[in-house]
């Protein structure tokens, strides 16, 4: 315990009874990246719950269900949650009550309505015979156990999702520490390893035949942290808790890695610092050729964070830089250093000069088109990181630790960048941002708005949502806050759930042009009711905001509810912290204003009289091809 | 690490069941403080645990039962390790 530590409790303390929330957020978060220990998850809980309610916190609530004792893990996974800004509501099923508590249609579970079920196993409490009497079984007992394994995962599955639209993760399988036949469990078919792995194969593809059931790792984990020190076995013996002291931590953020993307709290930009970030020393004193990056040490600490950072650069992080330097200094690198894995065409946006880096930030953000809370922020220095932290708590913040072949784990571990679907959006980003600059200067070129807005030659594919599109329109549901009429949030099994009921419709909209595949930028969910279409939802990724995408979306959606025999389109904004871009959508689109208040506003257009007059730019490719109305899997 | 053992202790304890620090002396004990109940004293072993690196036995942590209790026992733990 350093003194610092006990100061920063005190300053904590202070800052919440002078009444500055953020400012005791910031430093609790400090904290907690600081020293993730279980004492602290003590504290870091009980003052949470004293300034939530004044911050402006994402919410999550999750049910765990469980074979073995994880109360302990409760306040640490919580007080993880509360560093991320996430206040997680946590209801611990009872001890080895997990089957009746999924079957139970009246279970306290499901009076919980949590957003995400855990179901916590262990291979010892699933299948005791796989792990302790395994020399005991025949080829024949252990195809049959893993059969009994594996049915009773598909039928928790089924019934979970009957009764609840939760997202569900379910721990894998564990092998144990020793195998009961020792080395000969690898010489011979339907060995102990082999009938682990196959409930664990099976269990991933169950999950991969479900909306929003995944699996969590749980074998990996234990694996990647030790199988004989994860384990306690006299904890187990007296308190049923498998899991060693020092251990826990590992679990708790496993499940955050769950936790943020399902929330919501997932980073689409890294900003990256330069000196002592990217390469050793600093490139202002120490020259080109003095700094340290390259195959050896000390060089190779950078070049490991250069490949975790490109690592996310192909996953769809978009890259950006903030650093305090000489522009051309820090671009003689960029460009010219022979060991630099990043180049300045991974970078969507550069702020490199002398201006404090709160305000850079700021202007990354608005570059970028992003909320200032889409950011991460990568920094050795402590100084800049507190700053950062404090005057922009929406950011995360990823301070480096002072050992440099550190920081590559620390950015990997960091639950952020998580996501659970993968879109073909994700994999091609990077290079869609570069197109969106190409498209910035041709903007400059060209005289009339209309005159751009032909030159870019734009395709809108609109369409029905089908199973290969259903993550993308999920996603942007959850994602996109400023082109956003409503802000309703959906997960891939409620879309799936809207899809397959015939009075509504789940439309998708991509825009191709002569700069490339924009991708899906655009989601409508409609609602018919007697003669009335309602627009439940209607929302623009900010890519293509100002290129009139939207009123050739709403231009198909009346044209549809008209031949369906619908008289009125209607629909409401709902005023946001960020959704100012849409405020006057419906004004623009000659809707009249039939409601106002300050929560939300409610418009009509008579379908009999007026229609919606379709941007003559823009080719429209429409499909009312859908999804399967029967059961549909992603 | 610079704090005494007693002071480690104090800050653990106080950690645990989200005190303050000057609310937590040698004589702290399960009678004193509400919050001590048995999960909750779990987590306190599992914190002693990790933060000294230390394991105690079932019977140990039975006699777990004040804070002086506890600095003995983590003395007694970590000259047995040294």
């Amino acid at each position: 315990m350093s003194v610092e530590a006990e100061n920063h409790r005190q300053q904590i303390d202070a800052l919440i009874a002078s009444g500055d929330a953020s400012g005791a957020h910031a430093l609790l978060a400090d904290l907690w990246q600081a020293e993730s220990s279980p004492a602290l998850a003590g504290f870091i809980v009980s003052r949470w719950e004293k300034m939530r309610d004044q911050l402006s916190c994402l919410k999550c609530k999750t049910a765990i269900l469980r074979s073995f004792t994880l109360e302990p893990l409760v306040p640490m996974v919580r007080a993880g949650a509360a560093a991320a800004g996430i206040d997680l509501d946590v209801q611990l099923g009872d001890f080895n009550a997990y089957a009746q508590e999924i079957i139970d249609p009246g279970s306290r579970l499901y009076r919980f309505d949590a957003n995400l079920v855990i179901l916590a196993v262990q291979t010892r409490d699933i299948a005791p015979r796989l792990w302790q009497d395994f020399t005991d079984l025949t080829p024949a007992d252990v195809d049959d156990a893993v059969q009994r394994v594996t049915n009773s995962f598909a039928t928790w599955i089924e019934t979970l999702r009957s009764h609840s639209q939760a997202h569900l993760v379910i721990h894998s399988l564990d092998l144990p520490p020793r195998f009961n036949q020792g080395v000969l469990d690898t010489q011979v078919e339907s060995s102990q390893a082999w009938a682990i792995q196959q409930i664990n194969q099976q269990l991933a593809t169950l999950a991969r035949q479900h909306t929003g059931v995944y699996v969590l790792d749980y074998d990996a984990l234990i694996a990647r942290h030790g199988r004989l020190n994860w384990y306690d076995p006299q904890k187990w013996l007296t308190v049923r808790l498998p899991i060693a002291a020092d251990k826990l931590i590992h679990l708790a953020e496993e499940w955050l890695r769950f936790v943020c993307p399902l929330t919501g709290k997932a980073a689409k930009c890294l900003v990256c610092d330069l000196d002592n970030t990217l390469w050793g020393g600093i490139i202002g004193e120490d020259g080109i050729d003095g700094i340290q990056l390259g195959a050896e040490y000390p060089g190779a600490a950078y070049l490991e964070l250069q490949r975790a950072i490109l690592d996310l650069y192909q996953r769809g992080i978009i890259l950006a830089i903030c650093s305090k330097n000489n522009n051309d200094d820090a671009m003689e690198v960029l460009e010219n250093h022979p060991h630099m894995l990043l180049r300045p065409h991974h970078f969507a946006a550069k702020r490199i000069d002398w201006n404090d880096k709160v305000r850079n930030l700021r202007a990354i953000a608005a570059q970028l088109n992003v909320g200032i809370d889409a950011l991460a922020f990568i920094d050795d220095n402590p100084v800049e990181c507190r700053l950062v932290r404090s005057q922009l708590p929406e950011i995360t913040v990823i301070q480096l630790p002072e050992d440099p072949m550190l920081s590559a784990d620390l950015l990997r571990r960091s639950p952020v960048f998580e996501r659970l679907s993968r879109s073909d959006e994700d994999r091609t980003r990077g290079q869609m941002y570069a197109e969106q600059r190409r498209r910035g200067e041709l903007k400059q070129t060209v005289a009339s708005l209309e005159d751009f807005y032909e030159s870019l030659g734009m395709q809108a594919h609109i369409a029905l949502v089908t199973p290969a599109t259903l993550p993308r329109v999920a996603q942007l549901t959850q994602k996109t806050n400023q082109f956003n009429l409503t802000t309703r949030r959906y997960s891939e099994q409620q879309i799936a759930a809207l899809a397959a009921d015939p009075d509504w419709r789940v439309y998708s909209v991509q825009v191709v042009d002569r700069f490339g595949d924009n991708g899906i930028v655009g989601v409508a969910i409609t609602h018919r009711r007697d003669d009335i279409v309602e627009l439940d939802t209607f929302l623009l990724s900010c890519r293509v905001i100002g290129r009139t995408v939207e009123t050739a979306m709403l231009a198909t959606i009346a044209e549809h509810a008209k031949e369906a025999g619908a008289a009125r389109l209607v629909g409401s904004f709902i005023p946001t912290r960020k959704n100012a871009p849409a405020a006057d959508f419906f004004k623009m689109h000659g809707f009249d204003c039939t409601s106002e208040d300050v929560h939300e506003s409610t418009w009509g257009l008579d379908l009999t009289r007026s229609a919606v007059e379709p941007p003559p730019w823009i080719d429209r490719k429409v499909s009312v091809e859908g999804m399967p109305h029967d059961r549909v899997r992603a | 690490m610079t704090a005494s053992v007693l002071d480690r202790v104090r800050q653990i304890v106080a950690d645990v069941f989200g005190l303050a620090l000057d609310q937590i002396d040698a004589r702290s004990s399960p009678e004193l403080i509400e919050a001590w109940e048995s999960i909750a004293h779990l987590n306190l072993v599992l914190s002693l645990e990790q933060a000294f690196g230390v394991s105690f036995t079932p019977d140990e942590i039975a006699e777990l039962v004040s804070v002086e209790a506890i600095v003995n026992k983590v003395h007694m733990k970590l000259s047995q390790a040294a």
